[in-house]
């Protein structure tokens, strides 16, 4: 039975060998997409997530190491003696001889790799493993004979291990009280400010080389309780309320009309950041900060379709970004007030879009939405990475929180659309940051 | 432009046995032959034109990687226009082609002048075909167009017969009903 009919004849007639000019700039793409792959390594924009992820995890890391207090086991201490007296004392566990009238700076040993003075041996034989005991080499002899001759009484006293070694001599001298005139932690107090690195540098030199030991030096000189903490951590939490501005761009000419009319149907909406940041801050006032945030853009569509008879339509779309901001910047105190600028990058971690515009045709609607299957897939579903700076204004509310205020201006250069779309589609925001800075700790020292 | 010139006397023949030997000449001149055409069959079948484009580039990966099976029975053309269909049919779930209701099932044949539906050019029949839904415009395209049957039809979407026979129908219903508005608006 012949079911054709007509209209279908003039259909077919028209259409089946109707063709287009080759769509040639479609030759690019699917070159592209034919080449075989080069490497098995990830393509850039897979690997900055990871990067940024790393970069995330190293910082807290360190952070926690930092602040990490050890347990106190006196037999995993590997600090002994320096044993040059020429009336040998008694080595036991954690002694410490102490000069009466010289306070100079400790030496500790990390490590035995030979025993060649034979003094030291009673201390790490007797307790089977090498013990805290420490004392301070002579400051004014400048060598390891000038040690034996110079050193007067000594005391002793148990050191668990972990606890910072000055503040044990500074506790012994404290118990003892017959190490001079001075007690040693007195002594200790009014000399501190005039020690300096190039002096102590110029004492321990000499004794050092004495030594079959490694040894660091300088380590325990300036524990805690002198050496000053150069660094704190801080957290921000923070929320914006942004300012978006769109760039619709043609891919060529063709699309004019397509980023006219999208432009025009579109509307610029709000846009909301949160962030939650983690930052190490150097007393000079250089700051590192990493964490994460999340955006969200909004956008009213407004479309007149001829098939509506209801008249035109309202959508809002959205654009959500989740990012991992790594930022460097310089802070500076200016009493309650503390200002800082920060400059760095916003690595996209993930980008989704929930909405519709118009197709191409002008016509029909397009969905976009990354959680619809059928949607057009427009956009890209990560964007790289983005640029970042703000002025970040505190106010110290009390010690160690601040109210933070900074306004932001934040763009991501590369398009947001997928490469083979038709227009363009770039963003960059400004906004104002509010939230809270909050200390964590009393902070820490590096050397 | 010299590689375009010459690359243009090539014979079919020999652009294939070119394309076997991942010659990108010969990959584009395949392109540039048969895509302008190509790109008229995915119109047809796609809901735009960024998902035509997308179902034409698709289609040519295929035809590239499956030059092998070309056999040489057919023509060439026919083979490709087959890939470009079936990738282009991927993109339809098959609720389309049962769920679709437009309000028109009902209706009387319209009959539109056939007179009219001539003098329609490529451009406007294209819209027409545009503005059916998802499963009308599949089926009328392979039926009417492409000149499948409905056993064919039935077998390529996993439809019943009775159901492409009734699509169609709607299908040039709708049609008819276009023509005839065109016709009261050019009145």
């Amino acid at each position: 039975m012949n079911e054709r009919h007509s209209i279908d004849d003039h259909f077919r007639q028209r259409l089946y060998d109707h063709q287009y000019d080759p769509p040639m700039h479609l030759w690019e793409g699917l070159a592209a997409k034919r080449q075989p792959v080069a490497a098995p390594s990830a393509p850039a924009s897979k690997r900055w997530p990871w990067l940024a992820l790393l970069v995330l995890f190293s910082s807290v890391a360190t952070w926690w190491l930092l602040h990490e207090k050890p347990e106190g086991n006196p037999q995993e201490t590997t600090v002994i003696a320096i044993q040059q007296n020429s009336q040998p004392s008694s080595p036991a566990k954690g002694s410490v001889t102490v000069p009466s009238q010289a306070i100079v700076p400790l030496v500790r040993i990390d490590k035995i790799t030979s025993v060649a003075n034979k003094e030291v041996a009673p201390a790490v034989a007797q307790g089977g493993k090498p013990s805290p005991v420490i004392q301070p080499p002579a400051a004014k002899s400048g060598n390891a004979k000038g040690l034996s001759t110079s050193i007067a009484p000594t005391i002793t006293a148990t050191a668990p291990a972990g606890q910072p070694l000055t503040e044990l001599f500074v506790e012994t001298g404290k118990a003892t009280g017959d190490i001079g005139e001075m007690g040693v932690a007195e002594e200790i107090k009014a000399k501190e400010a005039a020690r300096t690195w190039s002096s102590l540098h110029q004492f321990a030199a000499p004794t050092i080389s004495a030594f079959p030991f490694r040894l660091r030096i300088y380590d325990e000189i300036l524990t805690s309780r002198f050496r000053q903490r150069n660094w704190y951590a801080k957290m921000d939490l923070l929320v914006s309320y942004d300012q978006q501005f769109r760039q619709l761009t043609p891919m060529d000419t063709r699309y004019a009309n397509y980023a006219q009319l999208r432009n025009q149907s579109e509307a610029q909406g709000a846009a909301y950041s949160t962030t939650l940041r983690f930052g190490l801050i150097a007393k000079n006032g250089f700051s590192i900060r990493s964490g994460i945030n999340w955006s969200r853009y909004t956008e009213t569509a407004t479309f007149d379709l001829v098939e509506n008879p209801q008249g035109p339509a309202k959508r809002t779309n959205t654009f959500q970004t989740v990012d991992i901001p790594v930022l460097i910047g310089f802070e500076r105190s200016l009493g309650r007030v503390n200002v800082g600028l920060n400059v760095g990058t916003y690595l996209n971690m993930a980008f989704n879009q929930s909405g519709e515009f118009y197709a191409p045709n002008g016509k029909s609607l397009v969905s976009f939405s990354s959680n619809n299957q059928d949607a057009y897939p427009a956009f890209k579903n990560r964007l790289g990475a983005g640029y970042y700076g703000s002025l970040a204004i505190g106010y110290d509310l009390k010690p160690g929180l601040e109210l933070l205020l900074e306004p932001h201006y934040r763009a991501f250069p590369h398009s947001v659309t997928a490469p083979d779309y038709a227009l363009t589609q770039r963003y960059h925001t400004w906004g104002v940051f509010l939230g809270v800075r909050k200390q964590i700790g009393s902070g820490f020292a590096i050397p | 432009m010299r590689a375009v010139k010459i690359i243009s006397i090539v014979t079919e023949e020999e652009l294939i046995q070119g394309c076997l030997r991942e010659d990108p000449q010969c990959q584009q001149e395949i392109f540039r032959r048969y895509a302008g055409k190509m790109l008229v069959v995915c119109m047809r079948y796609a809901r735009h034109h960024l998902e035509a484009e997308d179902i034409l580039q698709d289609a040519f990966i295929k035809v590239y990687n499956r030059l092998g099976q070309f056999q040489g029975k057919g023509s060439f053309e026919g083979w490709i226009r087959r890939i470009v269909v079936n990738t282009a049919l991927k993109n339809y779930d098959r609720k389309s082609f049962t769920h679709e209701k437009m309000g028109l099932e009902d209706r009387e044949d319209v009959g539109a002048d056939p007179h009219v539906i001539g003098q329609l050019h490529a451009e406007e029949l294209m819209k027409l075909i545009h503005q059916l839904p998802d499963g009308y415009r599949v089926v009328f395209n392979l039926y009417a167009i492409e000149g499948y049957s409905h056993a064919e039809i039935a077998d390529m979407l996993g439809i019943q017969e009775s159901t492409s026979r009734s699509q169609l129908v709607k299908a040039r219903k709708l049609l008819q009903a276009q023509v005839l508005e065109l016709q009261k608006i050019a009145v």
